[in-house]
């Protein structure tokens, strides 16, 4: 009878194309929108602070700070002409103009009061704070080299014209101040795992991704197929089944394997692309497979356990979503598990699906962890051992309440 | 799963006095509401037994009891000698169940359907095929049996209804209220597939609130209210129990005194209503006395022209058993 029981559901769902489609095509709506956000992130630039350097002279301290410049990230500066730069700030291509005054070298080797005029872009709103404050910092740094190098200084008062060159003489007491007065605090070293040297980011955050994706369609189709009983409670067969010979375990059996049977097709379709796009273990993507869909398979015998007990097919559905949807949100399906903050994550990671695609992520990487999978297995048969009972001696109640 | 064949069957009904349904005794309490009590009934083979009473009355809850869906909370009911609660599968296998509500699934075909519950009972294969095909043609769904159920009209989806609760071809069939809400041509029909249930040597439990289908259909009855039976037997054994008198209604020539005089000359007979066309007269037994009262009109030279005979029925009964109408 099971196989009957099975072969009837299956044609039951096969009828409605529509409905297995949506439990596919929402969540990779869901996946498409997720790596689009993911993949404009890596692409897209920071604000960068574009300052136009006017300098008639071409002096030293305006290579200074274009050398400064060019050690930061997201800081521009660009020389240009007065016009030239009035126009782009103007046109709101610049953060920024700042104009060295003829003489400006002299000025500073002589300590001689100097005028720099910085004229801040209107339109752009917390940039302009950024080039006050890098100014402010260049104009103290040039007060204390002033002071801290005065001898070395002093010797190139005598010069007509300083190049950059003449200032090698500044390096080895700079050195030496560096050396005993401002010894580094720490020391990073930044190693990149070897994975991530190897893959491209796209790849890696597809294969981050589908495991998440495929728990959320999964979680999806349990939900939909979870409402199967109900279907047959409100159309008279749960009870003229409960007048039959066999036991309310038969049905129960095989709906839960025609749901492993929808499952397991659909985690195929979304595992089977994530294997196509990361090229990661294969052996590893079967096993994430197997997990998924016993995941599945337990969320199915979860759900109509829970449906079983609403009082109407709408609240069904209603406390089927109350409890799907905070379990994708910390179990990986809308955010990968590794982005979410400190306690989240550790809850997500203990969810019945959060934790399945967290060994599904890892078995598709190619990193099986037998203890943890046994571990996970027991989980889902935890769960689905009592609900199954609970389950059945609820249909009876229901299916004689006519 | 071994099937009850037509063979077997037969020769059950033939051999076997032991009732296929016993109840003795039976309750159903939900809390301080009693929904049956002390309800006793013998169903033997091939007999189509009645259960008559308004809604709410305990029909469909005795029924539940009966395929093992509520479990009782006393008594015993045993099908075919097993306890339906502890030997409940045994018990069911002998069962065939035909809802008041329609138990369909609604996208699949007819034939999926009944092959569906076909399957249920341990049928499989070419008999499975065979069956399904026999009851399909026999509930004159056969034309349309491999469409979707949501395409059939309501009388068709009450036929292939009954065809799923009798593909297995039970020895005990609990038909509760089949005809509710049916077409009179399906009702026909319906009724007609009971009948033939009960040639083969399928004993029927039937519950109803419709008088005429009881009276057409039942050999035996039980008119149940408030969970407990008050009556039970033959229709003609309730009808004497009933203590009622049947009506005749005579149209012809009736001369004031003498017609008055004559009447009260005859034993046993009321006069209810007398005019110069018409004499309505209430007696026991009136098919037999009949022929008598004719000749007696004829001998006083009164003309009879049309006569009219009014037996107490289901619904009268009814009423006087439980001081309620019964569709209420």
């Amino acid at each position: 009878m099971i196989g009957e029981i099975v072969r009837t559901s299956l044609r039951q769902r096969l009828a409605q194309p529509i409905t297995l489609a949506t439990w596919v095509v929402i969540p990779a709506m869901i996946g498409v929108l997720m790596a689009a956000i993911g993949f404009a992130g890596g692409r897209a630039s920071s604000p960068t602070v574009t300052v136009l350097l006017v300098d008639p002279d071409g002096s030293v301290t305006g290579r200074l700070l274009d050398l400064a410049a060019g050690r930061q990230d997201n800081l521009l500066l660009a020389s240009t002409t007065a016009d030239a730069a009035r126009q782009q700030l103007d046109d709101g291509r610049a953060t920024a103009i700042l104009y060295l005054p003829p003489g400006v070298d002299r000025a500073l080797l002589d300590a001689a009061p100097v005028t720099l005029d910085l004229v801040l872009n209107p339109s752009q709103r917390i940039l302009p704070d950024i080039v006050t404050a890098l100014t402010d910092i260049a104009l103290d740094a040039a007060w204390y080299a002033r002071r801290l190098l005065a001898e070395p200084i002093e010797g190139l008062r005598d010069r007509e014209t300083v190049t950059l060159i003449d200032l090698a003489v500044l390096l080895p007491p700079i050195q030496r101040l560096t050396d005993t007065h401002l010894p580094p605090p720490l020391t990073l070293e930044v190693a990149e795992a070897a994975v991530d040297a190897r893959q491209p980011a796209r790849v890696r955050y597809g294969a981050t991704i589908v495991p998440g994706l495929v728990a959320m369609m999964l979680l999806f189709a349990a939900g939909g197929l979870a409402d199967d009983l109900w279907i047959e409670r409100d159309a008279g067969t749960l009870r003229r089944f409960l007048a039959s010979p066999h036991a309310i375990g038969t049905l129960i059996a095989g709906k839960l394997i025609a749901a492993g049977v929808i499952m397991a097709a659909m985690a195929a379709i979304g595992l089977g692309l994530g294997w196509a796009i990361a090229r990661q273990s294969l052996a590893g993507t079967l096993l994430a497979l197997m997990l998924m869909t016993l995941m599945g398979v337990t969320f199915c015998a979860l759900y109509m356990t829970i449906q079983m007990f609403a009082a109407s097919r709408r609240t069904a559905s209603l406390l089927t979503n109350l409890v799907m949807f905070p379990l994708l949100m910390v179990g990986g399906s809308f955010f990968p598990l590794d982005q979410l903050p400190g306690l989240i994550g550790t809850v997500g990671r203990w969810t019945p699906n959060g934790r399945t695609v967290a060994l599904a992520e890892s078995a598709m990487r190619g990193h099986v962890e037998p203890t943890a999978i046994a571990a996970a297995l027991a989980l889902l048969v935890l769960l689905s051992v009592p609900a199954v009972a609970l389950l059945a001696r609820r249909l009876q109640q229901r299916g004689a309440e006519g | 799963m071994i099937q009850p064949s037509d063979a077997s069957i037969a020769q059950h009904a033939a051999t076997d006095d032991a009732p296929v349904l016993r109840v003795r005794g039976l309750r159903k309490a939900y809390g301080e509401l009693i929904a049956l009590d002390a309800v006793d009934l013998d169903i033997r083979a091939g007999e189509i037994f009645g259960l008559l009473g308004p809604n709410g009355a305990g029909k469909s809850t005795a029924i539940s009891c009966i395929c093992g869906l509520l479990k009782p909370s006393g008594g015993s009911i045993r099908v075919r000698g097993h306890d339906v609660v502890a030997r409940s599968v045994e018990a069911r296998r002998s069962l065939g169940v035909v809802p008041q509500e329609l138990a369909l699934f609604d996208d699949l075909s007819g034939r999926r359907n009944v092959a569906y519950w076909a399957s249920a009972y341990g049928l499989r294969g070419s008999q499975r095929r065979e069956r399904v095909d026999a009851i399909l043609e026999a509930v004159a769904l056969i034309d349309r049996a491999d469409d979707k159920v949501e395409t059939y009209s309501g009388g068709m989806k009450r036929r292939l209804n009954f065809a799923c609760g009798v593909v297995h071809r039970p020895q005990l069939l609990l038909l509760d209220e089949p005809t509710a809400a049916v077409d009179p041509q399906s009702r026909r029909k319906l009724l007609d597939l009971v009948k033939a249930q009960a040639e083969r040597g399928t004993s029927v439990l039937y519950t109803t609130h419709y008088m005429e289908e009881a009276q057409a259909l039942c050999d035996r009855l039980a008119i149940i209210d408030h969970g407990r039976i008050i009556a039970d037997g033959t229709l003609d054994e309730l009808r004497q129990r009933s203590d009622e008198r049947d009506v005749l209604t005579l149209r012809g020539t009736f001369p004031d005194a003498s017609a008055q005089s004559l009447v009260a000359a005859l034993s046993g007979v009321e006069l209810i209503r007398r005019d110069e066309e018409a004499l309505v007269l209430a007696l026991r037994g009136a098919p037999a006395r009949l022929p008598e009262l004719l000749q007696r009109f004829a001998d006083a030279e009164m003309t009879v022209r049309e006569v009219t005979l009014a037996q107490p029925n289901l619904e009268s009964l009814f009423l006087r058993l439980t001081g309620r109408a019964l569709r209420t």
